[in-house]
């Protein structure tokens, strides 16, 4: 077990290196210089050479790379040229905001989306089944630029119910408020984050839901569930029991990789939405080549991933023994 | 980017909550009166006002961008020396009681008494040299030093007066002072560029409750300011980057200012009570350049064929919906320099295919044209519609999108296009010589050659008196109107969508200015 999981660590710092030093090939070899938008179009070439200097763009690209390896190390990932704040600081502090919209779009929507899955493949060719596949079509072929915008035009521009963009107190305010009884933060909280979570969501819930039904069917064909049946287990039982436990293993899977999937999605979202987190932190430092931004923002979004996945293959070992053994 | 053009735009309520399936999610949580409405309906003074910024404010120190959100947010919090009339857009007298030119390149200011910084400092002649010698330090390293390069020296005459000491007459002086913040010196001095880039401290009539970059900021009033108190108490300015959410926030009631709505959205925003689109006649023209490092842009017979066969007019109509101003050259007419003799090249196809036929392309040419959307209303839109102009004449020009520092690297290299679109807005100065300067001849904007031009922006800056400068940049504009260094297209409007319930309104200067904004 742990030979494995040292095993998986060392996998996973290769994967994060490569992922280092992909972005910042990608961005020091793309046509285009950052020292245009910080000093302003009409400066002077010397103006431009200074910052480029100051910046360290000047230097051979072997040299800023390993300038770069070498602040990464020491867990420096430098300053924004353009805010003029530690990266690291920018990135922690835009974190949560994105951590918490992903959580909620996957605590409505995955829930919700194995449920569809169970009822339709327990039911298969009837109205509930058709009724969830309905659901899960127009999730999957809905773009979330879109989806966004129509609940904005929905709820917030025709109903009048919930607000446009931007986003209320954390959830941690909203919850220590509703401790002492007040529950105007916890509405605030609710009202702001629905929109951005479904429109986050619904693609993956439309996904899981597809998934789920798939799975279970084709464990419901399994002889061990013939078996359990002919012992007098309950078709529930056996489908909570048997069935799900074993459709869940590529389900979690699935659910791993999409909640990485979820941070990248979350970009256009959050930029719909005026959602203060990692992804519109991203668009703005890529809009205007905010270096060390853009470097320490995919160098933490490939750590989560892979580290959420170290988790879901560690949830392997748990759900299924026979992993284990091997 | 999404807009509203792909949008059921003409969905009734009734059609909308057909669909609306989902509704019953958000009656959950949701309740009339949440979310930032609610300031709308009170009355009086507003207890808060809400600004959408579209695109990000990474820090507010005046001398750490150039951006025009943060100038914009900046001017809250900030007074000027000198700044631009509501209605007339001229330059009026601001912190600074009086100004004027007083000979051997030297501009005197005399400084507005018993004014004080938002930290308790005084506001004096010192507080200004303080600003200026920061402006232009090395050590701090500001992006808006060329602009007062030629300030030489400031000079504290006495406890309210200052000299700015310049190597030339420095004319344009004045026009660049509204965008110049007077800055609090022993804060300033005291503190990290670090700090000072989120906590900004100034004279103004707002001052800083809340900042957070590229994502919200939130001033209340300064109820010691020493001009007009606002009758705003407190300004949120989230940074909304989605033109379709902007529009839609308004149309919520969630803004009171929505700034640049895309076209297509106008109709809408007049039609929904409450709201309207207001637009100025403002300072940044959009017009195509044209490389003459890259044949056959080299020919002046060519230049001139492109600007007649390009329908400025169309343009103007169907994407800007009549509300720009065709250019005759680079001076539009909120410029101080501009030539209203000059008429804008018309529209004549037949003349540009002479025109070709004389350089020796018959049959027309092939070429590039490059474009940032970003930097021009309905960028992409106008750019295919002007090479569909372009090959009527037999020109097949390759569309190529460009991010905007790549596109101004291409333009600073001299690399650019052959054709490549570009829109200025001359520094918001109003002055022609931020216009010639920078696009005309070894300009930083520029890929043309136009020396008899460059002598004339040196003659212009060579003199403080307004009336030859005047004459000067109308003799330069005949000149750049025949040599056409540029496919010359309009002065673009800056459009708003704004609540009706304030008396706000749109500026040419792109300035948001609230202190002076009452309900109505």
């Amino acid at each position: 077990m742990a030979a494995y999981i040292l095993r998986r660590l060392l996998q996973a710092i290769v994967v994060v290196w490569g992922a280092a030093t992909l972005v910042f090939a990608i961005l020091h070899l793309s046509p285009g210089d950052p020292a245009v938008n910080l000093v302003g179009e009409n400066a002077t070439e010397e103006q431009f050479e200074l910052v480029r200097e100051s910046l360290g763009l000047n230097l051979p690209l072997h040299e800023r790379y390993v300038r770069y390896l070498g602040e990464l190390l020491s867990g420096d990932l430098g300053i924004s040229w353009f805010v003029g704040q530690p990266t690291l600081d920018m990135l922690a502090e835009r974190l949560p905001d994105t951590i918490e919209l992903t959580l909620v779009a996957a605590i409505v929507c995955i829930p919700l989306a194995i449920l569809l899955g169970v009822l339709s493949a327990v039911w298969p060719r009837t109205l509930v089944d058709y009724s969830s596949n309905f659901v899960a079509l127009i999730g999957v072929s809905t773009p979330n630029f879109w989806l966004g915008v129509m609940l904005i035009l929905l709820f917030a521009v025709e109903l009048r119910w919930l607000p446009s963009m931007g986003r209320g107190p954390f959830i941690t305010v909203a919850l220590g408020a509703m401790l002492e009884g007040n529950f105007e933060p916890l509405k605030q909280w609710a009202s702001h984050i629905i929109l951005p979570a479904i429109t986050l969501g619904t693609f993956m819930m439309a996904l899981v839901t597809r998934l789920t039904r798939t799975d279970i069917m084709e464990n419901m064909r399994q002889p061990y569930v013939k078996v359990a049946r002919a012992k007098g287990m309950s078709k529930g039982g056996v489908i909570f029991h048997h069935v799900l436990p074993n459709s869940l293993i590529s389900v979690v899977t699935f659910i791993g990789l999409e909640v990485g999937t979820l941070l990248g999605g979350a970009i256009v979202t959050e930029t719909i939405f005026a959602w203060p987190g990692m992804g519109r932190l991203m668009v703005e430092s890529i809009l205007r080549r905010d270096y060390p931004v853009i470097q320490g923002g995919v160098l933490l979004i490939s750590f989560i991933f892979v580290f959420v996945n170290l988790i879901v293959d560690l949830i392997y070992l748990w759900l299924d023994p026979r992993i284990r053994l091997k | 980017m999404t807009t509203y053009s792909k949008l059921p735009l003409t969905t009734s309520r009734r059609e909308i909550l057909k669909y609306a399936g989902a509704a019953g999610i958000a009656s959950v949580v949701g309740v009339p009166g949440l979310g930032t409405r609610t300031a709308l309906a009170q009355g009086g003074d507003f207890d808060e006002f809400f600004v959408a910024m579209w695109s990000g404010m990474p820090n507010l120190d005046p001398e750490q961008n150039t951006i025009r959100t943060c100038l914009i947010a900046q001017n809250w919090l900030f007074d000027p020396l000198i700044w631009r009339n509501n209605d007339s857009n001229e330059l009026e007298p601001y912190l600074a009681e009086e100004y004027s030119f007083v000979g051997n390149n030297t501009w005197r200011f005399r400084i507005r008494q018993g004014v004080r910084f938002h930290n308790g400092e005084k506001l004096d002649a010192h507080a200004v040299k303080f600003s200026m010698d920061r402006r232009l330090s090395e050590d701090v390293g500001s992006p808006n030093a060329k602009s007062f390069s030629d300030i030489i020296e400031t000079k504290v005459v006495d406890e309210y007066t200052v000299d700015f000491v310049c190597s030339s007459p420095f004319p344009m002086l004045p026009a660049y002072m509204p965008t110049f913040s007077i800055m609090a010196p022993q804060y300033y001095s005291e503190n990290s560029m670090q700090h000072l880039a989120l906590n900004p401290v100034g004279s103004g009539p707002f001052r800083l409750v809340e900042f957070k970059p590229d994502d919200i900021l939130r001033v209340e009033r300064n109820d010691d300011y020493w001009g007009q108190t606002p009758a705003i108490k407190r300004v949120t300015a989230p940074i909304v980057e989605e033109d379709a959410t902007r529009v839609a926030s308004l149309l919520a009631g969630d803004l009171h200012i929505s700034p640049r709505p895309v076209m297509e959205d106008f109709d809408r925003i007049n039609a929904t009570e409450g709201t309207m689109v207001s637009t100025s006649i403002g300072n940044r023209i959009v017009v195509a350049g044209l490389n003459y490092d890259l044949e056959p842009m080299n020919d002046k017979r060519v230049r001139q064929a492109l600007n007649y066969a390009v329908d400025t007019a169309t343009l103007n109509d169907v994407y800007l919906r009549g509300t720009g101003e065709l250019l005759a050259g680079l001076l539009p007419s909120t410029v101080v320099g501009h030539d209203p003799a000059l008429e804008p090249y018309p529209y004549d196809p037949e003349m540009a295919k002479s025109l070709l036929r004389d350089a020796g392309y018959p049959d027309g040419f092939e070429t590039t044209i490059e474009v940032n959307p970003g930097w021009l209303i309905a960028g992409t839109e106008v750019t295919q519609a002007l090479q569909n102009f372009l090959k009527q004449v037999g020109i097949e020009a390759a569309l190529q999108i460009r991010d905007a520092g790549t596109l101004s690297s291409r333009i600073t290299s001299r690399k650019a296009g052959p054709i490549y679109m570009l829109s200025w807005g001359g520094n918001s100065t109003f002055d022609a010589d931020s216009y010639l300067e920078v696009l005309l001849d070894e300009g930083a904007w520029s890929c043309n050659t136009m020396p008899e031009v460059r002598e004339l922006v040196q003659a212009g800056r060579a003199t403080a008196d307004q009336a030859e400068r005047e004459e000067i940049y109308k003799q330069a504009s005949q000149i750049v109107r025949e040599e056409a260094p540029y496919l010359f297209m309009y002065l673009q409007p800056n459009t708003y969508g704004i609540a009706t319930n304030h008396n706000w309104r749109a500026r040419p200067d792109e300035m948001i200015p609230l202190w002076h904004v009452n309900r109505v």
